[in-house]
């Protein structure tokens, strides 16, 4: 699993690649935490290059948005494969956090 | 030995215990097995040691936690050499209701949460009822599972899991009025779906229920 972000003020752009399961979801919460810590409160995460998400790496997605929101801000998805939307959509997932097909939309529906 | 905190599988056994008679609330003895062997697999997720997807669940560290049940556990699922869905490993290990039972009991009886008492029934027959020490643990996990039901916050992995427990037990009707339950039915199918293992749960009671009515309705 890859990531990298690109930051402009309170709004993080973080682009995630290949797998989120129990190995990787810890470097993505570290790295969610430090966006947040350092007033980056805004997140919208890049799925684009997301393969794979299992329960673990679904739980830290639920994990850092709360912590986004309790920081007073929000988190959004983009650009999930069909397999991983599957898998979002199976747990509801977008009735708890808002999931758009691009970043525009992502960037609207968390006022970003 | 156990963990420091309540683990989920514990949780549920407080939760299902009546708080006058210190007995067992149970929907039927099946649903209570799965119900734990439930709580035992998501504390074993939440501990790192297994994971799961749509297809299967697996072990990611062999490592022990230091918790007898959830040790034996991970080691009956590590010593499979097939993978199996979630539901397989839900339904297997709670098929073994009265030993999980009687082994969470017991401990919570020796770490001085419940005290064990024997009671008379019909003046012959005799059975055990656990009542609660202090009843701060049951206080507690309902006070967390209350504030995620009234609110839309989004959930804590380890209550989101409680509350598939807590739903598929019938303890969440004990503690919900008829018009509660209305205003948070959508919260609930809501967060108890975020959780793979607890969808698991859910079917597989669902399962056992309708097995059961078969087999008791008139032909």
């Amino acid at each position: 699993m890859d990531q990298s972000t690109q930051t402009g003020g309170v709004v993080v752009t973080h682009q995630l690649a290949g797998r989120i399961d129990t190995s990787t979801s810890p470097a993505v919460e570290a790295e969610i935490k430090a966006k947040l810590a350092a007033g980056s409160t805004r997140i919208l995460l890049d799925m684009r290059e997301v393969t794979y998400v299992s329960s673990a790496g679904l739980r830290v997605v639920l994990l850092v948005a709360k912590q986004a929101k309790a920081a007073g801000g929000n988190l959004a998805l983009f650009g999930l494969q069909p397999s991983v939307r599957e898998v979002f959509d199976i747990s509801g997932f977008g009735k708890i956090i808002p999931i758009a097909a691009s970043e525009a939309e992502a960037r609207a529906l968390i006022g970003a | 030995m156990a963990m420091k905190h309540l683990t989920l599988a514990d949780e549920i056994v407080v939760l299902m215990l009546d708080d006058r008679s210190g007995e067992l609330r149970e929907v039927f003895g099946g649903v209570t097995g799965v119900a734990i062997a439930g709580g035992l697999l998501m504390e074993l997720a939440l501990l790192g040691r297994i994971d799961t997807d749509l297809n299967a669940l697996f072990v990611v560290d062999t490592t022990p936690t230091g918790d007898d049940l959830l040790d034996a556990t991970l080691r009956e699922i590590a010593a499979e050499p097939e993978r199996h869905p979630s539901s397989w490993w839900v339904a297997r290990i709670g098929a073994r209701r009265d030993e999980l039972l009687s082994a969470v009991l017991a401990r919570l009886v020796e770490r001085g949460i419940l005290r064990e008492e024997q009671r008379r029934f019909l003046w012959v027959f005799e059975r055990r009822a656990y009542p609660q020490v202090s009843g701060r643990e049951e206080r507690e996990a309902k006070g967390r599972l209350m504030a995620l039901l009234f609110s839309d916050a989004v959930p804590e992995p380890r209550d989101t899991l409680l509350l598939g427990l807590a739903e598929v037990t019938g303890v969440l009707d004990g503690m919900l009025s008829t018009e509660e339950r209305r205003k948070v039915q959508n919260r609930i199918e809501d967060v108890v779906a975020l959780e793979e293992i607890g969808r698991s749960v859910g079917r597989v009671a669902e399962e056992l229920q309708a097995a059961l009515a078969q087999a008791i309705l008139p032909l």
